[in-house]
């Protein structure tokens, strides 16, 4: 079953057109990493299908309708973002940030009702975040603060969650515990996650479906095997990428790359 | 119990309990010896000549001070958590300036303009002022930023002074705008009160209705809107109360920056990051502190006033220095 698409969607800023003609199905309840070279418009893709930013033209499909037609509040209820910035919380404890989850389901002055309250504790649980949940999030490691933010995108009880780049700035370790908690909601809950990536091997690894983009176009999507794969490395990140199998995971791998010939 | 620890609803009734005795501080110290019994008997309705000078001069003057006091700590506040921007205050971004032209203007056009008229005229020039300031800042990605909004504010502020001055000179009204724009509660009227206290009480009202969108917004616009918020609808309605907010304030006393600064920063270090607790704690802190610092400048030189509107500035100018030293998070 299809619920998330694009059809021709064209993203511009100004005259610049950003994101061009793209037209992808998103696999439902499957690990969807999009991946390319800064500037190929991967963030502005995933921002337009969140409604982050608005479209030039072409639409966003959703269950059959297009977002623009449905209430901001109701979409917030099927599909959380967790955009790439998320500068200083300003001095609000975990557990603060993470009942803005329940927004969504709020009205008026917004107090948290006992499900509320389940829901929050409950994304603490799943996120591992529990134990400084009356910490101010500002004094947490990065790893920390990423899953904090994953537990307020849980809070909002989506069955499909957008990330844009979520383990920039992490250590080796902090990227592998995010992936790991992505992948763990994705078997265990068959929760939707679309991200975007920007190493391609945890993306060959963690990832069911990827989607190479250049200049705002899709240049290939598929399983792991096949966009990883050196013509296609080659002209997305313009690499001459020597492809191997990862020993633990089976899935490919870059293992070693040069720039190609001739270009600088 | 320590400051981070202690509930919101205690720290909010200390603060009214300060409101009320800066209140009382602020009707029995004065250029007329007035006793606390004074007090008590003008409010019952006694007709003697002190109990006239209170209920006609200083009980709106007061009024004026803490209404003033209040609308414009809680237009700092939604200003600064809107644009994300610690520097933000009404009288540093062109909405005060603004408001000042405009009434110049329309009361070189208008002569027996009565208070309706400089009341529009204030909310006007108010949203001119701002419109240009944020237009400016905003014509460049990233325009928000602190410095840039500041320099532009500065900017519009001072053409707009010199709008008001030039009419104010070529129509030979100066005096006359400068009642209006002195900077003081000195003078404020029971009937003015009636047609500002309103639009303040209920521009208040509706922020506090509004506080925890207004959280959100200052958290991450792209939060906010992934969470489902209107962020383009809510913004222009806050965008309306500060206007409201800081034009009553203009008609009522004229310039005054830095306490929309100064006070949602204090209150900031009292009671966190969530607008929930500081647009009302901010309401009754800059209610307290305007009628402090009036009192102040009744008293310390009497029974010449000192210009309440130096008073504040030679406080805020300090403070500025402070956060901007800090780069925006002193006290917070």
């Amino acid at each position: 079953m299809v619920r998330l698409a694009t059809e021709n969607l064209q993203i511009a800023y100004g005259e610049q057109i950003i994101v061009d003609d793209l037209s992808v199905t998103i696999p439902n309840k499957k690990i969807t990493a999009i991946i390319g070279a800064n500037g190929c418009g991967k963030s502005t893709f995933l921002k337009g299908m969140t409604r982050l930013i608005p479209r030039h033209s072409g639409k966003v499909l959703l269950d059959g309708g297009d977002i623009a037609d449905h209430k901001t509040k109701a979409l917030a209820r099927k599909m959380a973002i967790l955009p790439q910035t998320q500068e200083a919380a300003s001095g609000l404890t975990v557990s603060e940030l993470v009942s803005y989850g329940r927004f969504p389901y709020q009205s008026g002055l917004g107090r948290l009702t006992t499900t509320d309250l389940e829901v929050i504790n409950w994304a603490l649980a799943v996120t591992n975040t529990e134990s400084f949940r009356d910490r101010q999030v500002d004094a947490l490691s990065g790893g920390q603060r990423q899953r904090v933010w994953i537990a307020m995108a849980l809070a909002q009880e989506t069955d499909i969650i957008f990330l844009d780049e979520p383990t920039t700035y992490l250590d080796m370790a902090h990227q592998l515990e995010v992936l790991e908690l992505l992948q763990k909601l994705n078997v265990e809950q068959e929760r939707t996650i679309i991200m975007v990536l920007h190493d391609l091997n945890q993306a060959a690894r963690f990832a069911d479906y990827l989607i190479a983009m250049k200049d705002g176009k899709v240049i290939k999507a598929g399983s792991s095997e096949e966009v990883i794969e050196s013509a296609t490395l080659r002209e997305v990140f313009r690499i001459d990428a020597e492809i191997g199998v990862d020993p633990r995971s089976g899935k490919p791998m870059c293992i070693t790359y040069d720039l190609l010939k001739g270009e600088y | 119990m320590n400051l981070r620890t202690m509930p919101f609803s205690i720290k909010f009734v200390i603060a009214c309990i300060g409101l009320v005795a800066s209140l009382f501080l602020a009707m029995i110290l004065g250029a007329a010896n007035i006793s606390v019994s004074d007090v008590w008997l003008a409010i019952i309705g006694d007709s003697s000549k002190n109990s006239l000078i209170l209920r006609e001069i200083r009980f709106p003057r007061e009024l004026a001070a803490l209404l003033v006091g209040s609308a414009l700590a809680v237009s700092g506040a939604i200003m600064q958590g809107m644009t994300r921007n610690p520097l933000a205050d009404p009288g540093l971004l062109g909405l005060t300036a603004g408001a000042n032209a405009a009434l110049a203007i329309a009361i070189a056009l208008v002569p027996s303009l009565n208070y309706y008229g400089i009341m529009t005229a204030s909310f006007l020039g108010a949203a001119a002022g701002a419109l240009v300031v944020f237009g400016i800042a905003s014509a460049k990605r990233g325009g928000f930023s602190p410095f840039r909004l500041v320099l532009a504010g500065a900017a519009v502020s001072t053409f707009f002074f010199a709008v008001a001055e030039g009419v104010g000179i070529y129509f030979k009204v100066s005096k006359d705008i400068s009642m209006w724009t002195a900077g003081g509660v000195i003078g404020t009227t029971w009937s003015q009160l009636q047609i500002i206290t309103p639009v303040i009480v209920i521009g208040i009202g509706i922020a506090l209705v509004l506080s925890k969108q207004l959280t959100l917004l200052s958290l991450n616009e792209e939060v906010a809107v992934g969470l489902g918020q209107h962020t383009f609808r809510i913004k222009m309605i806050l965008f309306i109360l500060i206007i409201l907010l800081a034009g009553s304030a203009v008609a009522l006393v004229g310039n005054l920056a830095f306490v929309g600064l100064m006070i949602p920063h204090i209150v900031r270090a009292i009671v966190g990051t969530d607008y929930r607790f500081i647009l009302p704690m901010s309401a009754v802190l800059g209610g307290a502190f305007m009628l402090l610092a009036d009192t102040l400048g009744r008293t310390m030189n009497a029974p010449y006033e000192t210009p309440v509107a130096s008073l504040v500035a030679v406080m805020g100018l300090p403070f500025f220095l402070i956060i901007l030293r800090k780069g925006g998070r002193a006290f917070s």
